[in-house]
């Protein structure tokens, strides 16, 4: 254990000894078999650190906190207050803190229950939710209360699991994480050992060859005296080195030839396997991180780790072996040579594995100053056309500058430390060949040893060395793939949040749909949508209106279970979307949105994206009613014409045209529109009303439009305001209602109105 | 018609300050401030948040109701009177708040995620943070702001005035 996990659990085991305290002061004022549900928090209003437990029971709150921070026997501070005595509860999130306030009829009966940093965040939230339910059943004696936060924590350093997580990364041990990725290379296993074995027979070439140089030095080269058969004896000792290095040769293809196979074939599981998991993840797992994340899991860590296992493990393997294999020999010809290199050669890469450490750390930080100019660069080069606007070449001149400047003053710094370094370095890996020049040097001298000895002992000594030298920077690269490993893990590891339920069903959707008291929240301590009702019969337009942020989207989004509902249910022909499967749902949704996305291929390609099964005829026809045919033909490479990322750049309301085709195509039961006709000028817009018109007929379509105009003929408009239903209505309803829609509308027309007088219409 | 629409922008645009003349502040029994502004006849509930936290902590307060409606902007604490201006800090420290960050004794990093053991004005802390780099907000070219997994928040006051030992654990990663 570590010393931060010492201290760590020093300081939760003084805490909980503190808190378990309180409760029983507490427990002196109520029973405990009256608390409906208990929390711990850890400030008071002045953000000091007070440890405190709220109890709730059916009709009180009870907070008791540490008068002092730290005093192990300071008084226990008692308060109770009423529920009834509140008409709400709030967790107010503040910036680095969170405080539980029930809110009064009038301002000086609000009160501030407890507060807690964040790290207790989730227990005053949910504690809001359960009291506020409390108020609501105030009248039901057979209401239960419900409170039940996350509070999984890791059974072995106690941090608490984040949303999630299911797998603790601070506690996970190298070894169980090799492990893992082990069984993940299960199947390359056998192959993966026939190339290890390859190994084991180089590094045994390695000791042969030597010896057959030193055979030769010894008896033909340096020989004084006439010998027999000297030619023949020179060609046959030349020729079997030859083969040698020849069958070393062919061994290190076929070696590498397997790895490759298996390095390949590890590193497209792993990617597919990791793709495949962020797909099956929710929108909110996914947005949690950003795109360039993502992909670094795909593609660099997981050739992180394949690499590894196909470089790093066998070069380990290889070193070793040469390690024992030469090692043995050297005891065999001279034990106290061998002793003589091998005594000190740990050590020695102790001292180099620690200069290297120092190196790194330096060359690290000169690494994230780089990056941070390329990210000036970056910037700079992506907004180029803002730079020039506004003139400010000059300022990025000079913030480029900055940051070079401290690339530059960083690396001359690192070029010096590196140019001292390096000669030592140098001299204390090469310190065996000295030993064996000064051991061996002597034994000559003395005619104990040859020249030959020294050729193959210096050779030996050189192998040893470098492998020692090898190990020593091992450990840099398990720390650099235990990291791409982890990351990787945490994403294979995380709960998928929105998934299907074991008996998910498949249903030909009619096209009903009910909100039934329905809540949600991005963030969980506020909700967008709170206890929304309403229901929608098949081929209905219902038209949802409101001012920005007010849950127009997030609505929608609930419609297509792009995120679960925190409380309530949506019904779609009276099944819970959570029981329908989520591809048998959103197969029968279309979806026109503000912003279309092209993938890089073709028109037809993204045109076809919907229903992969249509004709050429049928894709003709459905961009002819959404008014893209027109522009797509003028287009010099029609429908395979290539768009996306390298392709021809379409403009917002073509983009938008292709989107109503892809609606039209997939032929959905319900379809959604958000802000389907945003992008297009006005005129363009009455030229696909007709294409829109038809393709909502007999649909049960939601319809989001910031021109209010556009949701006219809708059956129906839900004007949200504050999380809630304001209104609901026809456009001629709501406009005598004379409420918050009339104003949108008014406010609308006068905006019109004033850019009409402008434009001199 | 331009200057209608001028009107209509520059309304928009307005800043309507909070002044120690348009303005009263007081807290309720129980610790929440209450303001009386502009022409309002009681006191009700506000919230204050800061416009430029980081660097100007004490000027453009922004002042809202209990909905999230702006009411107004503080220019200055400064220039209300010594009972309001302490009702108005008191209840920003209230909002905002970061542990300081005195000496850090301690950083273990494991798989690109990190522990630190600080010491702050309240005791020892030992903070997690997922991804180091990310977790540390350079301010200017001596502060920063650490938030840990849990989004609390620590600061930096100044990176120079550190000691040597503290600056060397953290170095690599500002």
């Amino acid at each position: 254990m570590s010393k931060t996990d010492n201290l760590r659990n020093n300081i939760r085991e003084s805490r909980n000894k503190r808190r378990a305290r309180l409760f029983d002061a507490l427990k002196e004022r109520i029973g405990e078999n009256e608390i409906l549900f208990k929390f711990n928090y850890n400030l008071d209003s002045e953000n000091r650190t007070r440890l405190g437990v709220l109890a709730v029971t059916k009709e009180y709150i009870f907070s008791c906190h540490e008068a002092e921070d730290n005093e192990e026997k300071s008084p226990a501070v008692l308060t109770a207050y009423k529920i009834k005595d509140y008409k709400s509860f709030v967790a107010r999130r503040n910036v680095g803190s969170v405080s539980l306030e029930g809110i009064g009829e009038d301002e000086n009966d609000s009160v501030e229950l407890c507060r807690s940093d964040m790290s207790l965040a989730n227990l005053i939230i949910d504690a809001s939710r359960s009291l506020n339910s409390m108020l609501d059943n105030l009248d039901d004696p057979d209401f239960k209360v419900t409170f039940s936060p996350d509070t999984r924590v890791c059974p072995k350093c106690h941090r608490p699991f984040k949303k999630g997580m299911t797998v603790c990364y601070y506690c996970a041990d190298t070894g169980s994480m090799f492990k893992r990725l082990l069984k993940m290379v299960k199947k390359e296993i056998p192959m993966l050992l026939v190339a290890f074995s390859f190994f084991g027979l180089l590094s045994f070439v390695k000791v042969i060859n030597p010896v057959l140089q030193k055979k030769m030095v010894d008896e033909y080269i340096t020989i004084t005296e006439p010998k027999d058969n000297l030619l023949l004896g020179l060609v046959v000792i030349s020729f079997s080195i030859f083969l040698l290095q020849a069958f070393y040769k062919v061994i290190e293809i076929v070696r590498t030839n397997m790895l490759t196979r298996v390095s390949t074939s590890f590193m497209k599981k792993l990617r597919s396997e990791v793709f495949e998991k962020i797909q099956l993840m929710s929108v909110s797992s996914i947005s949690k991180r950003t795109a360039g994340e993502l992909i670094h899991r795909v593609t660099s860590d997981t050739s992180g780790i394949a690499n590894f296992f196909v470089t790093y493990l066998p070069q380990f393997v290889e070193n070793a072996l040469i390690i024992v294999i030469l090692g043995v020999a050297m005891f065999f010809y001279d034990w106290k040579l061998a002793l003589l290199i091998m005594v000190p050669a740990p050590i020695i890469m102790m001292v180099v594995r620690k200069v290297w450490r120092f190196t790194h750390r330096l060359y690290h930080r000169q690494w994230y100053m780089e990056s941070d100019s390329n990210t000036v660069l970056h910037d700079v080069f992506q907004g180029i056309r803002v730079v020039k606007v506004f003139g400010m070449e000059k300022k990025e001149i000079k913030r480029y500058d900055k940051a070079i400047k401290k690339v530059a003053e960083i690396s001359e710094k690192n070029e010096i430390t590196w140019a001292l370094i390096v000669p030592y370095m140098n001299y204390l890996i090469g310190i065996g060949n000295y030993i064996v020049l000064a051991y061996v040097g002597n034994k000559i001298l003395g005619n104990t040893m040859t020249l030959g000895d020294m050729s193959m002992f210096t050779f030996f000594t050189g192998q040893i060395y470098y492998a020692f030298d090898w190990l020593s920077r091992l450990p840099r690269h398990i720390i650099s793939v235990l990291t791409s490993t982890r990351k990787v893990f945490e994403i294979m590891d995380e709960e998928i949040d929105v998934k299907d339920s074991e008996e998910a069903m498949e249903h030909d959707i009619e096209g009903n749909v009910e909100f039934k008291d329905v809540s949600f929240g991005y963030d969980e301590a506020e909700d967008v949508l709170k206890k929304i009702s309403f229901s929608v019969k098949k081929g209905e337009m219902i038209g949802i209106v409101g001012r920005s942020g007010v849950g127009k989207s997030t609505l929608i989004n609930l419609v297509m279970r792009l995120y679960d509902v925190r409380d309530g249910q949506i019904l779609v022909d009276g099944i819970d979307v959570k029981s329908l499967s989520q591809h048998s749902l959103r197969s029968q949704i279309g979806v026109v949105l503000q912003e279309t996305f092209l993938f890089s291929g073709t028109i037809y390609d993204n045109l076809s994206y919907a229903d992969p099964e249509a004709t050429r005829e049928e894709i003709i026809k459905a961009a002819k009613m959404a008014g893209a045919h027109k522009f797509i033909m003028k287009l010099p490479d029609g429908y395979n014409t290539k768009v996306g990322e390298r392709g021809h750049t379409l403009s917002g309301g073509e983009r938008q045209r292709i989107a109503i085709a892809r609606a039209i195509l997939r032929d959905p039961k319900i379809l959604i529109l958000d802000e389907a006709t945003s992008a297009l000028d006005t005129e363009t817009e009455r030229l696909i009303q007709d294409s829109i018109a038809s393709l909502i007929k007999d649909r049960t379509t939601f319809a989001i439009a910031h021109r209010l105009s556009t949701l006219r003929n809708a059956t129906r408009l839900i004007v949200l305001d504050k999380g809630k239903i304001a209104e609901t209505g026809t456009h001629e309803e709501l406009m005598k209602k004379e409420g918050i829609y009339h104003s949108l509308v008014l406010a609308q027309r006068k905006m019109s109105s004033m850019s009409s007088s402008e434009n001199g219409e | 018609m331009e200057t209608k629409e001028l009107t209509a922008i520059q309304q928009i645009a307005e800043i309507n300050y909070i002044t120690p003349e348009n303005s009263s502040f007081k807290l309720t029994k129980n610790g929440f401030v209450v303001a009386k502004i502009g022409n309002a006849e009681d006191f009700s509930r506000v919230f204050l948040s800061r416009a430029f936290p980081h660097d100007l902590p004490d000027e453009f307060i922004s002042v809202s109701d209990s909905e999230q409606n702006e009411l107004g902007i503080i220019r200055s604490v400064g220039d209300f009177d010594d009972e309001s201006a302490k009702i108005i800090k008191a209840e920003l420290e209230r909002k905002y708040f970061s542990a300081k960050i005195l000496k850090i004794v301690n950083v273990e990093e494991k798989f690109g995620n990190s522990t630190w053991t600080v010491e702050t004005p309240q005791g020892m802390r030992v903070m997690s943070l997922k991804d180091t780099f990310k977790s540390i907000i350079r301010i200017g070219e001596d502060r920063a702001v650490v938030i840990d997994e849990d989004a609390n928040r620590y600061e930096i006051e100044s990176l120079s005035k550190l000691d040597k030992a503290s600056f060397r654990r953290i170095e690599l990663y500002l």
